[in-house]
């Protein structure tokens, strides 16, 4: 939770920039929350934030009961219930070989040797890594490599609340859809929150229950999925996207059919298409399905 | 021998790198590609299939284990024409970080130029330019590290562009970008075809990958396919198992012809599908 929030950077500098401004947020547990916006919107700083490694200029954030940005919180605790992929790996990664990188965390938080092999190989199925990584140097790897590496080191810790910068950022397509189905499935049993970052109105709209839309450092709109993107055109006004799912409905409206204002996937799409041919053809002969005619 | 009509010969390349632990990693084999003067030029491939080996390989960041890499005409293992071919091919990687070297934007697009030699006048003129491509003359006068990673990835873009290099090779440099500035990115790629640069983009969206002249794909470090963006996205099978995506505008339009409703499925993009079913 975010009560009244906010940040600026080098204040009073001719550089001072208003990151985040009046920010007041509840995020529910036990969902995945995706954060959108245009780049410098503020969303990584506003994970950071949730994340503890962004102390606020202004206001408060609550995690749980905890009090993230005061002397006396808990480092310990807290990083046992935050786990955070940084938008840039290699801002992350620090250790000589794959290996140590995914233990690093595992060894800090004390446990044994057997429940972090145990560990790290599941998070390397998760990310599809293989074997044969492990001795290498994260920084030999390559983009996609490291950001898998990187989002396996995160998951290895099984954290409370999973936050994610752009996860998908150089990821092969296989990749993405692995990964992500994977973070859906991961959520679904464990039932612990995830908030991830995302450029990809098609993955937020597949993936998320719930969205946070950023502009300009304050939260335009905050709710569930579907409400989010039935809003096209204020999704456009802050310079966002919709899906190409829900582009196609709006642009075959504008053509007369009648479809729903917003499909999130494929599939969505599919059906509206099929269905509003079906309504079409209900006055027409048996067996012909007629494209519906153009209004102009 | 060398073709003049060819700006970059790629022949019989390889290499292999040498791991932590002096283990092999073969990154590219035999692989041969030849590219002309103002062609735009898609690589795609999956995590690890060699892309950004190859790029390297461009501008003698890397040098074959075997084979040769000749840029107009000169040879990445001649050292004696590193200087020319590094002037020749401008890179943008994927993290903007490393690129940027000043404390003020436009002295940062000014960097290049500025070791080219150019008369200040012109250098201006030229990072007044590369800035108004990437839309960011408003930030002309920011800090570059307090921006945030899009925002960077344009001034790094725009520091290449100033060179005015004859090929321009972009490793994942939209990765970052929001829709928009992604789509921005692809106008200021249109406008260097235009000005007859050739360019190299390196890419996970396919939607990119559409606006190429001739898309490459790499697989494990050899080049599995070539062709038109259509020619190439209408191999779906071999797409799916490279790990590769199809637009989804494209499965759309595969799901409805296999229910009768459209006959064709050579579909891209949104306007496409409209086409067909608003015929
Ligand atoms: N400096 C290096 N030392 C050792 N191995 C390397 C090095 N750089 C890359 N590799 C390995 O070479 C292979 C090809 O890497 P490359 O970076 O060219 O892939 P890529 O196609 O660009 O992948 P991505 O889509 O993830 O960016 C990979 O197996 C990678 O791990
Ligand atoms: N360390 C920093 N110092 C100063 N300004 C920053 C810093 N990080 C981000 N900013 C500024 O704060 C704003 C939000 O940035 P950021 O949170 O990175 O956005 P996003 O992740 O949405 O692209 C931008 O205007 C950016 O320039
Ligand atoms: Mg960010
Ligand atoms: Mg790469």
């Amino acid at each position: 939770m975010l009560q009244d929030v906010g940040l600026v950077f080098s204040p009073g500098t001719p550089f001072e920039a208003r990151a985040l401004k009046d920010i007041d947020l509840e995020i529910e547990k036990n969902q995945i929350v995706a954060i959108i916006g245009r780049t410098g919107s503020g969303k990584s700083s506003l994970v950071q934030m949730i994340a503890g490694l962004q102390r606020p200029s202004s206001g408060t954030v609550l995690m749980d009961d905890l009090e993230l940005y005061k002397k006396q919180t808990d480092r310990k605790l807290l990083r046992r219930k935050v786990g955070m992929a940084f938008q840039y790996p290699e801002h992350q990664l620090f250790e000589e070989t794959v290996e140590k990188e995914l233990s690093f965390g595992l060894l800090k938080q004390g446990y044994s040797q057997e429940e972090i092999e145990q560990r790290i190989k599941k998070a390397m199925s998760f990310t599809k890594l293989e074997d044969s990584m492990l001795p290498r140097s994260p920084f030999e790897l390559s983009g996609g490599q490291m950001r898998r590496l990187a989002i396996a080191s995160v998951i290895a810790m099984e954290p409370d609340y999973l936050i994610l910068d752009e996860p998908t950022a150089g990821l092969d397509p296989a990749g993405r859809d692995e990964i992500l189905g994977g973070l859906q499935a991961w959520q679904k049993e464990t039932k612990k929150t995830v908030i991830l970052v995302s450029h990809s109105m098609e993955d937020v709209a597949k993936l998320a229950d719930f969205i946070i839309v950023l502009s300009d450092g304050q939260v335009v709109l905050a709710d569930q999925t579907r409400n989010v993107f039935s809003q096209g055109e204020l999704l456009q006004s802050v310079g966002l996207d919709v899906p190409q799912t829900t582009a196609l409905m709006l642009e075959l409206i504008k053509k007369g059919w009648k479809v729903p204002t917003y499909a999130l996937t494929v599939q969505e799409a599919f059906e509206a298409i099929l269905s509003q041919l079906r309504e079409d053809s209900k006055d027409l002969p048996l067996g012909e399905i007629e494209k519906p005619k153009e209004v102009s | 021998m060398t073709n003049p009509a060819l700006l970059i010969e790629i022949k019989d390349l390889s290499h292999v790198f040498q791991g932590q632990e002096h283990q092999e990693i073969k990154a590219l084999s035999a692989v041969n590609l030849t590219v002309k003067a103002g062609e735009f030029l898609v690589i795609l491939g999956a995590n690890g299939s060699g892309k950004s080996t190859l790029a390297k390989h461009l501008n003698a960041l890397l040098l074959p284990t075997e084979g040769n890499v000749i840029i107009d005409g000169l040879n990445t293992d001649d050292e004696k024409v590193l200087w020319d071919i590094r002037q020749r091919v401008g890179m943008v990687f994927q993290n903007p970080d490393n690129q940027i070297v000043a404390t003020i934007v436009e002295d940062d697009v000014a960097f290049g130029p500025e070791n080219l030699g150019l008369p200040p006048a012109i250098i201006k003129e030229r990072v007044e330019e590369a800035l108004f491509m990437v839309d960011m003359l408003e930030y002309r006068q920011h800090a570059p590290h307090l921006l945030s990673g899009g925002q960077k990835q344009r001034v790094a873009i725009a520091g290449i562009v100033a060179m005015r290099p004859k090929i321009i090779v972009l490793d994942e440099a939209t990765a970052m970008l929001d829709p928009k500035g992604r789509q921005e990115v692809m106008s200021v790629i249109d406008k260097l075809k235009q000005e007859g640069m050739t360019v190299i983009l390196i890419t996970h969206h396919m939607s990119e990958a559409t606006l190429a002249d001739r898309v490459v794909l790499l697989d494990q470090g050899k080049i599995k396919a070539q062709g038109t963006p259509r020619e190439v996205f209408a191999q779906r099978e071999m797409m799916r198992d490279l790990g590769l995506d199809i637009p989804p505008m494209s499965q759309l339009a595969e799901m409805l012809k296999e229910a009768g409703i459209i006959e064709s499925d050579d579909v891209l993009d949104v306007e496409d599908l409209v086409k067909l079913l608003c015929p």
